[in-house]
């Protein structure tokens, strides 16, 4: 094997040691990286998803679509405005009756379940006569 | 009758078979017998039918032929290295031979049988003299005074076009080392192969006329006479001290002989038994030479002798191994960067789902706070800080409550006009 190794030409021993070189410090780094990050893929996947059986949420997790998200906030509530602010963020105001206050935790709780977005900032809440006003600002994710 | 017979046996290893002939040397040449073929693993019958002939004929020599690459002729003779005398400065040399226990008393290089075939014809005027031995291709360019250059060349699986090439390209790679062209080319072909004499014939632009003889017919013409073998023989780790000695009994013998045939039973047989290769002090010898492990990486790289035009060359296949660590290697690069982007994505969607649950937890417990001791009015809550302001009845309550929740948060209340009671509370969380 090693006499072989050593009739075969110059320029064909340095391509064979540089084809070990790049296997040894890119190819099985490459390789077991890959396999590491499958591992912890599944392992945060598979959290989420025991999030969601936890709320119940069966639907796989959807990009953020303002008609679809407003079309199933509307069923829940009395009045639900969205505008769009531009960079991925939407302003969305809900105006809910004082005894349905828990459907709307609920509905934050399963909100990033549901739709990739987040809540950027702080939750607002306007009491009146009428009932109870939240606002939020979500931003995709 | 048998026994006042002098016999040489020849034998020679090609791929996974041992060949053996043996020949009764007369006054008038030689008289070959039928060409025995033993495969590797019925070496021990190989042997054993060598030992047959050596009783049977107890004056002969078992004589081979070094089929090895790795040797070259050089001017100087290394004592450390087997060598033999071909020229008068001229000295085949190569590194080690390895017969195993296969006996063994004359052992040549194809250099020696080149020169013993072509010495007659070789003048002033550069000579090429090619030997074609189980597939390897032996060059030596020489004038009637010395060896010049040498090499070897392998045509393993090459066509018989591309072995005439790489003789054309020896040639030009020995003008490119001394400026001159050949003026004549001697070729010896062990193989029986016309189509490659023909193809040798058309290709090369200069004359060629290849001699065809079998390896077996050069070496019991090597072993005939004393005098033919006495230098040209490998010798295996001898002093120059021993050789001459040796050399100069040799001489001696040589001198005494009347004719060149008559006094085969003169032969000295005893005297050729440092080169029999089961000699349990050679082994030991060959396994004291250690080689050092940088060394061994060095000859690696260092260029071979054979195949002195291709060092530069790289074949498709070689590429293969690269392009393979390159396809799986960027394979598993893309995967894995896609496979990021995801994780990315399920990363921030748990940090977002934990950030809402957070926010739902803070603002129900809040709203429960207040109970019906309060009506809120408005109200900020994240998750860092609070800030609610509302209409109070039972302050003591609403303020244990929120202080139960938030214990540094800040709870002020204010009389209103209307005899009811505004409450504020802001909080870090």
């Amino acid at each position: 094997m090693l006499e072989k190794f050593k009739n075969i030409p110059l320029m064909t021993k340095i391509l064979y040691l540089f084809t070990v070189v790049l296997f040894l410090v890119w190819f099985i780094p490459s390789m077991l990286n890959y396999y590491s990050k499958v591992n912890e893929y599944d392992k945060k996947l598979q959290e989420v998803q025991n999030e969601a059986s936890k709320y119940s949420v069966t639907l796989k997790t959807k990009p953020f679509d303002l008609d679809v998200f407003k079309e199933s906030a509307d069923a829940l509530f009395s009045k639900v405005v969205v505008n769009s602010k531009g960079d991925h963020k939407h302003k969305v105001m809900i105006k809910i009756k004082r005894e349905d206050i828990k459907k709307l935790h609920t509905f934050i709780e399963t909100l990033s379940l549901r739709y990739l977005v987040k809540i950027e900032g702080a939750l607002k809440f306007k009491a009146d006569d009428e009932g109870i006003q939240a606002s939020m600002t979500l931003v995709e994710l | 009758m048998y026994n006042q017979q002098y016999v040489t046996i020849t034998h020679y290893k090609e791929r996974e078979f041992y060949f053996l002939n043996y020949a009764i040397q007369t006054s008038d040449g030689f008289i070959t017998k039928d060409i025995e073929q033993f495969h590797e693993s019925e070496k021990d019958a190989f042997i054993a039918r060598i030992h047959t002939l050596q009783t049977k004929y107890p004056k002969n020599q078992v004589i081979s032929l070094s089929l090895s690459s790795n040797q070259v002729v050089k001017d100087k003779e290394d004592a450390n290295k087997i060598s033999a005398q071909i020229f008068k400065n001229n000295y085949v040399i190569q590194d080690k031979i390895e017969m195993g226990n296969i006996p063994l008393t004359l052992y040549f290089s194809p250099f020696s049988v080149l020169y013993e075939e072509y010495k007659h014809k070789l003048n002033e005027k550069l000579t090429l003299m090619i030997g074609l031995f189980d597939r390897k291709l032996y060059i030596m360019f020489a004038t009637e005074d010395k060896v010049h250059q040498s090499w070897t060349l392998g045509t393993r699986g090459l066509t018989e076009k591309q072995i005439a090439d790489r003789v054309y390209k020896s040639m030009k790679a020995y003008y490119k080392i001394s400026y001159k062209f050949a003026d004549h080319i001697e070729m010896l072909v062990s193989d029986d192969s016309p189509k490659l004499l023909k193809v040798l014939r058309e290709e090369l632009s200069m004359s060629i006329l290849p001699t065809q003889k079998t390896i077996h017919n050069l070496l019991h013409h090597m072993g005939a006479e004393q005098s033919r073998f006495s230098s040209s023989y490998l010798k295996p780790f001898l002093s120059t001290t021993q050789e001459k000695e040796e050399l100069s009994v040799l001489n001696v013998q040589e001198n005494k002989e009347s004719s060149q045939v008559a006094p085969l039973e003169s032969v000295a047989l005893n005297s050729l038994d440092d080169i029999r290769l089961n000699n349990p002090s050679i082994n030991s010898e060959t396994k004291e030479k250690s080689v050092s492990f940088s060394s061994k990486i060095k000859s690696f790289f260092s260029n071979s002798t054979e195949q002195p035009e291709n060092n530069s060359s790289v074949g498709l296949l070689s590429f293969v191994p690269l392009l393979f660590v390159l396809i799986i290697g960027g394979y598993f690069s893309l995967q894995t960067s896609k496979l990021q982007t995801k994780m990315d994505m399920v990363l921030a969607q748990s940090y977002a789902q934990t950030s809402n649950a957070l926010l739902s937890v803070s603002s129900q417990d809040i709203f429960a706070a207040m109970g019906k001791s309060a009506e809120l009015q408005s109200a900020i809550i994240s998750n860092e800080e609070i800030e609610l302001k509302g209409v109070v009845w039972g302050i003591e309550p609403l303020r244990n409550a929120l202080t139960d929740l938030y214990s540094d948060g800040e709870f002020v209340i204010k009389p209103l006009e209307n005899f009811m009671t505004e409450f504020s509370f802001k909080s870090k969380v």
